[in-house]
């Protein structure tokens, strides 16, 4: 029981992450109707700064805090991807869509391939940015370990997530944001500044993903150039799965997608054990194809995702 | 009212271009080893096998205009088929082994290479069509998406699988693609290719990349033409990727990535997606630089940029993206009808010159 | 001779076309509703109505681009809902549609040559193999299309990209496309839209020698009803989905519900009106 109770909180954090890097694909999707597919890479670059920033801060003798070097991360990476939009993206609004989906594959391999140009295509440690501490009541008593660091990745995760709902929700800019989602020609013609809009929205968009790399990069100890490509696919299914374009979605798309991978690593460990270990190394071999086949049924059986709306052709 | 074309003079231009390309190919299959300088033939058979590669994917991607980001995955599937053919199934047939090396030697072999090569053709058809039908309803970046996860897909599948070499691949594959091959090869594509693309099929294509809705309204079955489409372009490229496994000697799952596919989606939109003389001029040119790149020993910033080719090629094709206006999609080629245009619009501009002066 | 609403005027004896209580709903909302319309062998039938009537949707459910939600539609007495819109149209379908979907990157002569491609029956095989019988075949089409282009008008402009050609020879060029698959049955979605008077008096000439040189059936959806009242021998007016009123040109202008149906929202039936 306590097992179950700890994997569901396992993927309650992990899917908390997912959602937050889930929102940025599908809030620029719902602006330009372009798939960023340099979202993950991102979130790399995000993760990297973090790194970086503790390094300066201890060289400074800065205090290596969380609540410091996050902010700085998601201050870089909504710049960096306020640039790639008006470099990459924003000279093809009128071409058809297929020219920005190669362009975003362009810009994805370039973070990639100058990443590990520069940095090497090993895995880099990164930073204790919180501690190590686990709530040991709860360790003593049940065995129930939850990790103090675990909490404020979801914390401010889930803060993160509100300010965003409100952001949407209560501002005029979430407004306009809205409005050029439904229909960006409407959206000018009454007086929304749509370049703004867009720009705004990337923004907000690469902070959350920048946010997502450091706390990816809590959480798993280390980053490398390509840690991207594994939560931008994660996030990427979440935010179809949630129906595209829809912001809840995202949130609900990117929990679903931790406890269910959670879950299912979890059972592979008693399965693997009734088969041989072997199907437990397999799994997680296996993995990426299994998100992207999970991606191609939901994309082949439901389309629309759990909230979206299907937009037929008109003939 | 019936017009006959003359038989005689049609039959005629048909021997007449079937000696022709026998020619070209000769020149390529044994006039290039004799004319070029030695370190330049590796990077050039590379550059003209991955035209091959390339005119496959152009076909679904320039002509028919379905995106497609997993080719890579299908010349890995014709690699892996023709190369288990040779490794597996030509020593049991030809007692190939380490006392006696494989050979191109006899007939029965060249034969055994062919059928290995036309089998991996033939399996990743298969598979183009397997993985057509589901996904070729999808939208375009969906579709898109989806064939980049059918390549990743398979690359795992391999990765995984110990009896085809697992991570480390197939290795020893023996080296029978020579320049007579890839001659051989690259015209027969091309003219596979050119075929289509005059007849009623690439008419098809053309119409579908146009304007899909209406393509269906005028009795193109849209989805049979899509799903025929992406299988003779992996059909194409897994003849590609068989001979460049018996180039290379070795094929690994990691040829299969998504990032081995973008380099075609490049060498396709470079040459103006959709044009023959294009794609093919952009893969040898894309094929031949990094070999070519690693003789300049004289810069070590620039081999150290070839290293990380990646770098340059992502930048490229965000660039050829945002000047793509000045290639038209489909457009130019060099054809004998653009020759006598071009010819007939050199006349007129200079009979207009003279003009003027006779009043 | 006002007509009885859902009811034909009179049995159809040979009917191209005849649609069962037809419906098309999406969610909620009855696009179309329980739609009777027969089209008589040979007739040039008029589709009018204010926006938003349906008269699309009914061209979209005949040419098996929408699918029925309920009735049958049956050609020449073969049902034909249920079919791919390409089947409809190898049966003897043909459409134009109201938002021009011309091939604009092409020219114009391989607009017309794509259309008739498929009558060509050639396939994979001679395409490759590019013998006798495929430039037979081509060459015959290329006749074939030379000889449209020709007769309606559009053969100076065959060399140039279909997207440059101005508004009227657009529509033209439609409909010489929907003509090169060999209809029997040709649809026309408000050729007439975007015209100027000496336009449309130029494309209803156009359909009259249409209709001179083919055997044809013409379903025409229009709003400039100068057009339909000179061309068609019957007319069918929906509303809202359903159908309002049916008969000839006379009965049509004089039913107090198709003008009350138009007055309402400011159009008048009235043909004097030009």
């Amino acid at each position: 029981m306590i097992f179950w109770l700890q994997q569901l909180t396992n993927g309650l954090s992990l899917g908390a992450i997912i959602a937050l890097i889930a929102l940025g694909y599908t809030m620029v999707y719902g602006v330009l109707k372009l798939i960023n597919f340099a979202h993950g890479d991102i979130l790399m670059v995000g993760a990297f700064v973090a790194i970086y920033a503790a390094m300066r801060a201890a060289h400074y003798g800065i205090p290596v805090w969380f609540p410091l070097i996050m902010p700085v991360s998601m201050a870089f990476c909504a710049a960096l991807g306020v640039v790639i939009e008006f470099v990459a993206y924003r000279p093809l609004r009128s071409a058809p869509r297929l020219a920005s989906l190669i362009t975003a594959i362009g810009v994805s391999l370039f973070l990639e391939s100058v990443g590990q140009w520069k940095l090497g295509a090993g895995r880099h440690a990164f930073p204790a940015l919180l501690s190590d501490h686990r709530i040991e009541a709860l360790a003593e008593r049940y065995g129930f370990y939850v990790y103090v660091s675990d909490l404020v990745i979801f914390a401010s995760t889930l803060l993160l997530l509100v300010a965003l709902q409100a952001i949407v929700k209560f501002t005029r800019f979430g407004k306009a944001m809205r409005a050029v989602s439904q229909d960006p020609e409407a959206a000018r013609l009454m007086g929304v500044d749509v370049n703004r809009v867009i720009t705004g929205t990337f923004a907000l968009g690469s902070a959350l993903a920048g946010a997502g790399g450091v706390m990816w990069g809590m959480k798993f100890g280390a980053a490398d150039p390509l840690m991207g490509m594994d939560p931008g696919l994660k996030a990427f299914v979440a935010a179809v799965v949630g129906g595209i374009g829809n912001v809840p979605g995202a949130m609900v798309g990117g929990f679903i997608m931790g406890v269910a991978e959670t879950l299912v690593a979890a059972c592979s460990i008693p399965i693997g054990r009734m088969w041989g270990s072997d199907l437990v190394i397999v799994g997680s071999n296996y993995r990426q194809a299994l998100g992207f086949l999970i991606l191609i049924l939901v994309l082949l059986l439901r389309p629309s995702g759990l909230f979206g709306r299907h937009e037929p052709e008109k003939v | 009212m019936a017009y006959r074309p003359d038989p005689v003079r049609v039959y005629g231009h048909w021997l007449l271009a079937a000696a022709g390309l026998s020619l070209a190919a000769a020149a390529i299959g044994y006039g290039i080893p004799k004319v070029l300088p030695t370190f330049h033939l590796d990077p050039l058979a590379l550059g003209l096998i991955y035209a091959v590669i390339a005119l496959g994917l152009n076909i679904v991607n320039g002509q028919a205009g379905q995106f497609s980001i997993g080719h890579a995955a299908f010349a890995g599937i014709g690699a892996y088929t023709a190369g288990g053919l040779s490794t597996m199934v030509g020593p049991r047939l030809f007692g190939w082994g380490p006392g006696m090396p494989a050979q191109l030697d006899s007939p029965a072999a060249a034969v055994f290479f062919m059928a290995s090569l036309l089998a991996g053709g033939l399996v990743a058809a298969l598979f183009g069509y397997l993985v057509g039908i589901p996904t070729l309803r999808l939208r375009g970046d969906y579709l898109a998406i989806a064939t980049l996860g059918f390549g990743e897909i398979m690359r795992v599948v391999l990765d995984n699988t110990a009896s085809l070499g697992g991570p480390l691949g197939m290795h020893g594959i023996p080296r029978f693609t020579t320049y007579p091959v890839i001659g051989v090869a690259l015209v027969l594509t091309l003219i596979v290719c050119r075929n289509i693309a005059t007849s009623v099929p690439g008419r098809c294509f053309v119409a579908l990349r146009e304007d899909e809705i209406a393509a269906e309204s005028l009795g193109i079955a849209t989805t049979r033409v899509k799903v025929n489409a992406m299988a003779l372009s992996a059909g194409v490229a897994g003849i590609g990727g068989g001979l460049l496994a018996h180039r290379l000697g070795s094929y690994m799952p990691v040829d299969l990535s998504w990032v081995r596919s973008v380099e075609f989606v490049l060498m396709v939109v470079l040459g103006g997606s959709g044009s023959i003389t294009g794609t093919v001029i952009a893969a040898i040119t894309l094929g031949m630089l990094p070999g070519e790149m690693l003789q300049l020993t004289k810069w070590p910033w620039l081999q150290k940029l070839i290293g990380n080719k990646m770098v340059v090629y992502s930048v490229l094709l965000i660039v050829m993206m945002l000047v793509r206006s000045l290639w038209f999609k489909g457009g130019w080629e060099l054809s004998f009808q653009w020759m006598r245009d071009s010819a007939a619009r050199l006349r007129r501009r200079l009979s207009r010159r003279e003009g003027p002066a006779n009043g | 001779m006002a007509s009885d609403p859902g009811h034909l005027v009179a049995p159809v004896p040979d009917a191209m076309l005849e649609l069962q209580s037809v419906s098309r709903f999406f969610g909620g909302l009855a696009a179309v509703r329980n739609l009777d319309m027969a089209i008589g062998r040979g007739s040039i039938h008029g589709l009018i109505g204010p926006n938003g009537a349906g008269k699309t949707t009914v061209f979209n459910l005949i040419t098996g681009a929408t699918p029925l939600s309920s009735g049958s539609i049956r050609m020449e007495g073969r049902e034909i809902g249920h079919l791919a819109p390409h089947a409809i149209n190898r049966l003897g379908v043909a459409r134009t549609f109201q938002n021009i979907r011309l091939f604009k990157g092409i020219s114009v002569f391989e607009n017309v040559r794509t259309a008739g491609s498929w009558r060509s029956g050639y396939g994979w095989i001679h395409g490759l193999v590019q013998g006798y019988t495929f430039h037979l075949r081509e060459a015959e089409l290329h006749q074939r299309t030379s000889e449209l282009l020709d007769e309606f008008g559009l053969a100076h402009r065959a060399k140039e990209p279909a997207g440059a050609l101005p508004y009227g020879e657009q529509r033209r060029l439609e409909i010489l496309r929907a003509l090169a698959t060999r209809p029997k049955l040709l649809l026309l979605d408000e050729p007439a839209a975007g015209l100027n008077a000496s336009e449309t008096d130029a494309l209803m000439q156009l359909v009259e020698r249409i209709l001179e040189q083919y055997e044809l059936t013409i379903l025409v959806i229009e709003h400039d009803m100068r057009m339909v009242m000179e061309l068609c021998d019957t007319i069918t007016v929906l509303d809202l989905g359903e159908k309002i009123c049916e008969g000839d040109p006379a009965a049509v202008r004089n039913d107090p519900l198709v003008i009350q149906a138009y007055l309402g929202r400011g159009d008048t039936v009235d043909a004097s009106d030009q």
